[in-house]
């Protein structure tokens, strides 16, 4: 019976199969076999289908069970026969039992198959040095998060994306001034000059992202930007094994209004800069008025890192492109107190000292 | 024995305590050759400009003469020589204020020395203290004329006094601990490396714009006049210099 799930396995030894970022392969850990992701995407093509018709098939004879368990679906491990527990997003996860990598491909097709994904290309030994990078330098950083903090939890997770383009009309109009200075007897004469300043046009922004997955804080997918979108590739799942992956669960709807709010944000600031040479510039009046022309859907990568100190979970992101890490740091008191009155105090004696010899004569 | 050795100590210490505070005692901030004021007078007087005196470290003196030109070219100059060959002033820079009345013609004379006084008494502090005691030598009233001297001198010390101490509480506590709270609050910017997205900027296709309108349109010219404030004119028969060797000074007739 078609299971609605598919392990990527070895075709030489039937291992399971790993997407490797370095070469941008799926790899086999066992006999080294390496194979390029159009050849397994082939490979598993048929296999795919009939998983996708397998969980469609499901979806429509069980929709009480459907409701019931709203926030879970189980799927049954094609390599050990183990039940895996997934929540309603999950596209792509492992076999707690085997390790095996598990793709359920029915989650990522129709109005969820993304357009593109950006495959890996930081493996897990370079997310956890870039998160000992990101505590280098932090003076204000206690010493003891440094050796205390272990990582519990280190995931590399595909996170579903809307990427919009916006068309953006423009209409601003500034009142603006030039003063000159002279002065004519006993009088400062200051003439003003007062323009009246339009600017009235479209700007085009390409391919703005938003998070789509309600699990992923914005302001941490906000932060890992930006992606190199040059290195965006056709949608596969073949790029999934050994990674997490969920399907999108915020709308496309849902997110227009973040992204609307930071496309006019950079319009104002883009005319803006071009009304130049005044002494002053206020804005009168404006209209901006955007509109979403192309949207697509893609999964970028992310490392999510925790680590747990004193009681208190600490999460970090890195962008599996660029690797740029991003997380709160833990401040200690302690030291931010001790560098302030370290700073001050020297800086107060020598001005006591200064005080001392030249004040007041 | 020891209790005889330390009761001796004590007086030592006591003796040493009231060395300093005898000298200042027998200092004389008032040189009434003139015979204007009688003995009270003059020691009240003296009492006050000794108060000042050791309040805010700068001298405050009166002197009169019968005619200044047994001491000097000019009333002022007359003045500078007098507050020189009596040593006055205080400090290293002999900061002090000294008032000096000829009584022939007659003339007075307003002058300063040393950083501090200079910069407390200028021009208009100096034309303000005469304005105060002219009147009561008009009425041939020294006593009153002298005293409102010495409290209008005072009360610019003060001013200054308290203008130091709040600018040195600045200087040595606001400033710093300003700079601290900067270098402190960077490295705390540090620590935090997740926000929300504000721009788009990144995404902005480069060479996007069409524009539909352009303009730039002078409207019309504004003009704001505002008066430059000219330096205080000498009125009262005040005449102003700055002397050399750190004297400046201010005089008259009354």
């Amino acid at each position: 019976m078609p299971t609605q799930v598919t392990n990527y396995q070895c075709p030489a030894c039937t291992a399971p199969l790993k997407f490797v970022a370095s070469s941008g392969k799926l790899e086999c850990e066992y006999c080294g076999s390496s194979y390029d992701v159009a050849e397994i995407e082939a490979l598993y093509a048929e296999k795919e289908e009939k998983a996708v018709e397998a969980f469609q098939n499901e979806q429509q004879a069980n929709p009480a069970q459907e409701a019931a368990q709203a926030d879970l679906r189980v799927y049954t491990c094609p390599s050990c026969s183990a039940q895996l527990v997934c929540d309603q997003t999950t596209a792509a996860t492992s076999c707690p039992y085997c390790g095996n990598p598990s793709v359920v491909p029915g989650q990522l097709t129709g109005v969820f198959e993304p357009n593109y994904v950006i495959p890996f290309q930081l493996d897990k030994q370079e997310a956890e040095n870039a998160l000992r990078r990101h505590y280098k330098n932090k003076i204000l950083l206690p010493k003891e998060f440094r050796s205390d903090s272990h990582i519990q939890e280190i995931r590399g997770v595909y996170v579903p994306f809307w990427l919009m383009d916006m068309h953006a009309d423009v209409d601003q109009t500034f009142h603006a001034t030039r003063s000159s200075v002279h002065r004519r007897g006993d009088y400062e004469i200051i003439t003003t000059r007062h323009y009246n300043v339009r600017r009235a046009g479209t700007l085009e922004f390409e391919r703005v992202p938003a998070d789509a997955s309600s699990k992923m804080p914005d302001d941490y997918m906000d932060s890992l930007e930006p992606f190199n979108y040059s290195e965006m590739k056709p949608f596969s799942t073949a790029y999934l094994p050994g990674f997490l992956a969920d399907k999108y669960d915020i709308s496309a709807e849902d997110c227009t209004g973040r992204i609307e709010t930071r496309c006019r944000n950079s319009a104002r600031e883009f005319i803006r800069g071009t009304v130049t040479g005044y002494d002053s510039c206020t804005l009168t009046d404006e209209k901006i008025n955007l509109e979403r022309t192309k949207m697509r859907q893609a999964l970028l990568p992310v490392w999510l890192l925790s680590t747990r100190w004193k009681g208190n979970n600490y999460l970090f992101a890195m962008n599996g492109q660029t690797g740029k890490m991003v997380g709160d740091l833990p401040i200690s008191w302690k030291r931010f107190w001790a560098i302030f009155f370290a700073t001050m105090a020297p800086l107060s004696a020598l001005a006591l000292v200064f005080c001392m010899l030249y004040g007041g004569r | 024995m020891k209790r005889k050795f330390f009761a001796l100590l004590a007086a030592l210490f006591l003796v040493l305590l009231a060395v300093p505070a005898a000298a200042d005692a027998s200092g004389s901030y008032v040189f009434d050759e003139a015979q204007l004021l009688d003995e009270q007078q003059e020691q009240q007087l003296n009492d006050l400009a000794a108060k000042y005196t050791k309040k805010y470290d700068c001298g405050l003196y009166i002197a009169t003469v019968d005619n200044y030109r047994d001491s000097g070219s000019d009333v002022q100059d007359a003045a500078e020589k007098i507050y020189q060959e009596k040593n006055m002033g205080v400090g290293a820079q002999h900061d002090g204020i000294l008032l000096l009345l000829s009584m022939s013609e007659p003339d007075y004379a307003l002058i300063c020395h040393g950083n501090l006084a200079n910069r407390i008494f200028d021009q208009t502090a100096r034309e303000d203290i005469a304005d105060s005691f002219l009147s009561y030598f008009g009425r041939n009233d020294w006593n009153n004329g002298f005293q409102a001297y010495l409290e209008n001198s005072g009360k610019a010390l003060s001013g200054d006094h308290f203008k130091q101490g709040m600018l040195g509480i600045v200087v040595v506590l606001v400033c710093p601990a300003a700079v601290a709270l900067i270098v402190v609050m960077t490295l705390k910017s540090k620590m935090k490396s997740v926000k929300i997205g504000a721009q788009a900027r990144m995404y902005l296709l480069q060479g996007s714009e069409k524009w539909r309108v352009r303009d730039d349109i002078y409207t019309h010219t504004t003009e704001s006049r505002r008066r430059i404030e000219q330096p205080r004119s000498q009125s009262g028969g005040h005449g102003s210099s700055s002397g050399s060797g750190g004297f400046s000074g201010t005089s008259g007739k009354f």
